[in-house]
């Protein structure tokens, strides 16, 4: 055998014992989660919840639309659930399509800001001159309390699925690129790093190889928190009349609708606010959980 | 400290700047021409086009920009197309009440949060620490404007304890003022009490492990004395700092919740400008709201500086 030959057996020996060792890591991973509690109780609600609103058209009894006069405002019975609303529209039906529409969005909503989060952190950290304007100009968009910053863009832009997903967006990305820049200012130091930038690799080799990869953890945990309050937002915006336009059943919307009926008629507006409720402890649950396991300083929380 | 004082009130300039930039460039997205609509579907052109310059959007882009910032820093945020009056005024009369509103759903949040948290830190691991941890988290998943509205169907039309909706002027009966306030305030407590007690918990966990508490509890001191004055007092910097956040995000809660209960507050005034498209108003109370959020986040860091000299030089 010749030595060049058994250079080459070494090397791919030595690769495979990294891939090893990094499925390895995965598995710990995997199985930190499974064991995680509260990271398990919320999975599982959000799966259950995943599930119903991707089946909704097998699922839902009625048409979500379709108004039904001789069973108007009915309570909650064997028949309808949930009850019915002033149409006589079967409120469970539209509580399962409304819950499809809060989850598409805050998913939607999630992987945006995690996107332009990436980029604009990245950027901001990576680029020394940028960092400067870019958390100014981010700082600033986080000087709008809460969900107003939204409310204001959607009323500009006119009401509908596609505003509240680029107002949400516009809203939650300044905190999300926050998250990614303090990570990657964490990395960028390090002398793995370093050694990177000394053998003659390119930038965006460093930044997508050994930068993002350690930007990741906190990313994922922090996409999971602005799935939460994307859902609770979009059912804000709706309820406030700059969401998804009706009969479009939102969960916001359906909401709004009940508060018309807040005298004679309770059933229309507790369901799907249960219904937010619920889905939005999930998804804190599994941050919670996230957070736990990627970082165990804060285990000590609890 | 002084100096301190300074720096962060200058760090809030370019903030504020790109506060109001955004508000124009909102104003700015709005689709279409809003004087066909001031002017109503019977307006011939003519009043049409006088509409357009009397509110100046028949300008370029630049004109109206340098207009709006020169007002603004002459504090004129200019005139509501269909209130008839002047948007500072508009916005500032309505003040009180989302202030009155944020501010008492704060104390509240903050003694329940803080007594809570305090709590679940000294009985560590019990029924109680494990029942307000799950109640805090519960609080945060629960969309704040539905929660209204389920204590509205309970103490409103079920009970009838209290009122609906609507609000009556402390300056014209405390009672009925007190009344129409404690169910908003309620709402808006419960749901951020949560986030102050998860950290008055474990700043609290952090401080009771330490020396000195042993010490003082090694002297024989009162365990209600060790507590409040030695560990509540080195606990209190994080306490302090989501407390800050907190009345920033219940300022905004404020806006919502008002729609909820019809407060006169600001944030009605928004979302009622907002279906009448009466964008000067949405812009004034965007800004105004908006500065106060800032202003308290100021405070919060000088609050911050007092509590802990460390923080002061460190910048």
């Amino acid at each position: 055998m010749s030595a060049e030959a058994l250079d080459i057996d070494q090397g791919k020996s030595l690769r495979g014992e990294m891939t090893s060792a990094r499925r390895r890591r995965t598995l710990k991973f995997v199985r930190e989660l499974a064991d995680h509690p509260s990271f398990l109780i919320g999975a599982t609600i959000l799966a259950i919840l995943t599930l119903i609103a991707v089946l909704a058209p097998w699922i839902a009894p009625y048409d979500p639309n379709k108004n039904n006069y001789r069973d108007v405002l009915m309570g909650p019975s064997s028949q309808f659930w949930f009850g019915t609303d002033g149409y006589g529209r079967d409120i469970l039906s539209r509580v399962i399509y409304g819950l499809r529409v809060s989850l598409m969005i805050g998913l939607l909503v999630a992987i945006l800001t995690g996107i332009f989060g990436t980029i604009l952190g990245t950027a901001a950290s990576y680029v020394r001159w940028l960092d400067g304007l870019l958390m100014r100009t981010l700082d600033g968009l986080m000087a709008f309390p809460g969900v107003l910053l939204a409310i204001a863009l959607a009323s500009a832009l006119g009401p509908s699925e596609m505003t509240v997903i680029i107002a949400l967006t516009v809203t939650y990305t300044p905190r999300t690129a926050r998250v990614v820049r303090a990570a990657v200012l964490v990395v960028q130091g390090m002398q793995y790093v370093e050694a990177a930038k000394a053998v003659g690799a390119g930038h965006g080799r460093i930044i997508f190889r050994y930068i993002l990869g350690n930007a990741l953890s906190p990313l994922i945990v922090q996409m999971t928190f602005v799935f939460a309050v994307s859902i609770i937002a979009e059912a804000i915006m709706s309820f406030l009349g700059v969401g998804p336009p009706p009969p479009a059943p939102s969960l916001g919307n359906i909401i709004a609708d009940g508060r018309t009926y807040i005298q004679e008629a309770w059933w229309v507006a507790v369901f799907p606010g249960i219904v937010i409720a619920v889905a939005v402890l999930g998804l804190n649950l599994m941050g919670d959980g996230l957070r736990d396991i990627i970082d165990p300083r804060h285990r000590s929380e609890r | 400290m002084l100096l301190f004082i300074a720096r962060r009130l200058l760090s809030a300039i370019p903030v504020l700047f790109v506060v109001s930039l955004m508000t124009f460039v909102i104003m700015w997205l709005v689709p279409g021409d809003v004087s066909a609509e001031i002017g109503g579907t019977d307006a011939t052109p003519e009043q049409i086009q006088q509409i357009r310059e009397q509110l100046g959007i028949d300008r370029p882009l630049l004109e109206r920009a340098v207009n709006w910032y020169g007002n603004l820093l002459r504090g004129d945020l200019g005139h509501s197309y269909l209130l008839n009056r002047s948007v500072v005024d508009a916005v500032l009369e309505r003040l009180p009440v989302t202030l009155s509103l944020a501010g008492l759903s704060l104390v509240l949040a903050t003694i329940m949060g803080t007594l809570l948290g305090i709590l679940a830190a000294v009985r560590h691991n019990s029924w109680v620490d494990q029942g307000s941890m799950v109640a805090a988290l519960i609080g945060l998943s629960i969309p704040d404007f539905w929660f209204g509205l389920v204590l509205i169907i309970l103490f409103g039309v079920t009970l009838g304890w209290l009122p609906t909706g609507g609000f009556v002027p402390i300056t014209e009966d405390v009672l009925g003022w007190v009344r129409c306030m404690t169910l908003p305030a309620l709402t808006l407590a419960f749901t951020q009490m949560g986030v102050i007690a998860r950290m008055t918990r474990s700043s609290m966990l952090d401080v009771l492990d330490q020396d000195f508490v042993r010490t003082a509890r090694a002297k024989g001191m009162r365990a209600r004395t060790v507590i409040f004055k030695h560990a509540l007092r080195n606990a209190l910097v994080p306490i302090v700092t989501v407390v800050g956040v907190t009345a920033g995000v219940l300022l905004s809660g404020a806006v919502v919740i008002e729609s909820v209960f019809s407060l006169p507050g600001v944030g009605r005034l928004i979302v009622g400008s907002i279906q009448r498209r009466d964008f000067p108003v949405i812009q004034g109370g965007l800004l105004v709201t908006a500065s106060i959020f800032v202003f308290v986040n100021i405070v919060v860091d000088m609050l911050y500086g007092w509590l802990d000299p460390r923080v002061r030089d460190e910048r």
